[in-house]
């Protein structure tokens, strides 16, 4: 159960290299680590997206274990129609072993286009595991701000200049919105704490139902940050508790990280160039209203997790 | 006026949505479409909506449009397959609408980057039931500016939505345009909050839902066929390129029609912008020639109706998987003249 280097060196690593993500993608590091902390035989869906292209480009895939591409929002729906046949082969002895199911997605085809299948397939119960490597906006198509991008970030669609500051709204809180299907386990991610992630992952396939995990997954691209930022980056979206890392397990609250010394978010919007906008005086008042923004969340989410120890 | 520029399909047809009025402008992230949307971030003017997928867009298109704004929305095939319950919406509650197909290889995600001519029927026939959507089809960087104002001024004379197709080809082409402005049109209709109006999806006579009289509903759609053939016929675009002694036609539109214009001093062209309903002056034209080719980007969508409007064979040329290659068109003419097809 528990996560070990010395059993991870040992394990081949189900997505090959040569695939075609950006040097210094984060969210292939997610999806590596997600796909690394499964023990048993696993069944891959991928929405249309970022990690959609660069791991399956003609005539070559990266994927060494079952994988089916579908539309952009439907990833949960295709797995809801695997996991059942699955439990009909398994009930009629046509198929034997356990295997897993993992669907994934990016913001875009989870936290928009892809919401209804994803709440769908939640609440009928399917046994599978929903990934959203969330990197805050449709990177594949231009950089178009999304339901997670956060508000005042610059992108092809929401930009900044005279009538503009970047988004004009605070981004869904997706993990909260699963919370609400009363599944027995969801959690949010970093991939810069990866063995936190991969416990998670880990754990989430020991549970029998639907299971939902957001990764935040770092996009130089969109974010504007230096190709070699890729996990630091991440690190300070958690530092700054824009991103804290938690879990609810059967309705139990658990904060798995709690920074020794909360960093203003303004140390994380520093080094991204698509919030670089908010570090002029005139823009002060935007930057202290997303202040008390993650401050109401993050207070919010303490109570949630009230009486249970971090660890 | 005219002025020449260097300039963008997508962009034109940005740029002519804004010059025809547009006011509203829903829609979603997609290859290769997506600059129209940001290219109309840039006008205020505009109220520029990103919606959570293209079944949103539409929805919003039709509730922009009946509270009596200039609407469009762009999409590829993908999101335009997503559209097509929005699409019959609109023609039942009469909303002057645009929707712009910037079309991909298909089916499903296909070649994304790829310019296609598959959505021909879809656009014609993709929502469930009946209805007559007027549909241009352009092919220069030019023609998409002036186009995407006569889809506007179309939809606002017929309160119908208009679909204006393009292909990843022209859509991505950067060219020489000259921008050439048309008369724009402006809506009869007052728009919601004028009066006690009701717009129902149900079959309907006037403001009153009549989904179970037969006879309300063969009314209803003799009325949406007569409404938008009136219109149609104020739009009769084609080119006609006749060679002398030739006694074969080439039919060819969107970016395939470029590849066309190679073979104008051996073979007639003709080439319809109005893709739908079909340029009736065809059935004449046609009638002067021996062969008729139509060559498509697709498996044959548009051969099918051309075969039926003038009830008589017609050669194919399929372009299949984004490519045009000359030669092959060349092999291919050859091989329906000999009659090996």
């Amino acid at each position: 159960m528990a996560i070990n280097l010395k059993e991870l060196s040992k394990k081949s690593i189900p997505l090959s290299a040569g695939h075609r993500a950006c040097a210094g993608c984060g969210s292939i590091i997610s999806i590596k680590l997600v796909l690394m902390a499964a023990e048993d035989p696993i069944v891959c869906t991928c929405a249309t997206g970022c990690m959609e292209v660069v791991t399956t480009i003609f005539p070559f895939t990266a994927w060494k274990v079952p994988f089916i591409h579908n539309a952009f929002e439907n990833a949960a729906a295709t797995m809801s129609g695997i996991e059942s046949a699955y439990v009909s082969l398994k009930r009629q002895g046509k198929i034997s072993g356990n295997i897993k199911f993992i669907a994934f997605g990016g913001d875009g085809g989870t936290y928009d286009i892809g919401l209804q299948s994803l709440s769908g397939a939640m609440e009928r119960g399917h046994d599978m595991l929903y990934v959203c490597y969330d990197n805050e906006a449709y990177m594949n198509t231009g950089i178009q701000r999304s339901g997670s991008t956060p508000r005042c970030a610059a992108t092809s669609t929401s930009p900044v200049g005279r009538a503009s500051q970047g988004k004009k709204q605070y981004p869904k809180d997706l993990t909260k919105i699963m919370l609400a299907h009363n599944i027995p386990y969801v959690a949010q991610a970093s991939p810069h704490r990866w063995l936190d992630l991969m416990t998670k992952v880990r754990k989430a396939l020991s549970i029998e139902g639907p299971k939902f995990i957001n990764i935040i997954s770092s996009c130089h691209r969109g974010w504007r940050v230096p190709v070699d930022n890729a996990l630091d980056v991440c690190r300070v979206a958690v530092e700054t508790c824009y991103w804290p890392l938690y879990e609810v397990e059967n309705g139990v609250w658990k904060l798995n990280y709690t920074p020794k010394e909360k960093l203003p978010i303004v140390e994380w919007f520093k080094d991204q160039k698509r919030f670089a906008h908010l570090l002029k005086p005139e823009n002060a008042a935007l930057l202290s209203a997303i202040q008390a923004e993650v401050d109401r969340r993050w207070n919010e989410l303490l109570q949630s997790c009230g009486g249970t120890k971090t660890s | 006026m005219t002025h020449k520029l260097i300039l963008q399909g997508n962009d034109a047809v940005a740029l002519g949505a804004v010059k025809a009025g547009l006011r509203f402008f829903a829609g979603y992230p997609i290859t290769p479409a997506s600059e129209i949307l940001h290219k109309l971030v840039e006008f205020p003017e505009v109220k520029v909506l990103q919606m959570e997928d293209e079944i949103a867009s539409i929805n919003a298109c039709v509730g922009a449009s009946l509270a009596g704004a200039k609407a469009m929305t762009a999409t590829s095939g993908p999101g335009f397959s997503l559209m097509q319950e929005g699409i019959g919406l609109a023609h039942m509650v009469e909303a002057p609408l645009v929707v712009v197909n910037v079309q991909r290889v298909g089916p499903s995600t296909g070649m994304p980057t790829f310019g296609s001519q598959g959505d021909l029927l879809q656009c014609r026939y993709g929502s469930h039931g009946d209805y007559f959507s007027i549909v241009f089809y352009p092919n220069s960087v030019s023609e998409l500016y002036r186009y995407t104002m006569e889809a506007m001024n179309a939809a606002e004379e017929s309160l119908s939505p208009v679909i204006l197709l393009s292909d990843g080809i022209i859509g991505h082409l950067s060219e020489t345009a000259e921008l050439e402005d048309v008369t724009i049109k402006e809506r009869s209709l007052k728009p919601l909050g004028h009066g006690n109006r009701h717009f129902t999806s149900l079959t309907h006579t006037g403001s009153y839902p009549k989904a179970t009289a037969p006879s309300a509903h063969q009314e209803l759609i003799a009325g949406l066929a007569k409404k938008t053939a009136d219109v149609a016929r104020r739009y009769v675009r084609y080119e006609y390129l006749p060679v002398k002694g030739s006694h074969t036609l080439l039919i060819a539109f969107g970016a395939v029609s470029r590849a066309a214009y190679h073979f104008k001093d051996h073979f007639s062209i003709f080439r319809p912008v109005r893709i739908f309903p079909m340029i009736e002056d065809l059935k004449e034209i046609a009638r002067r020639y021996k062969t008729v080719i139509v060559m498509e980007m697709n498996a044959g969508q548009y051969t099918l109706l051309v075969e039926a409007l003038l009830h008589r064979p017609v050669g194919f040329i399929p372009l299949l998987g984004g490519a045009i290659n000359l030669e092959y068109i060349k092999e291919r003419i050859k091989k329906c003249l000999s009659g090996t097809t």
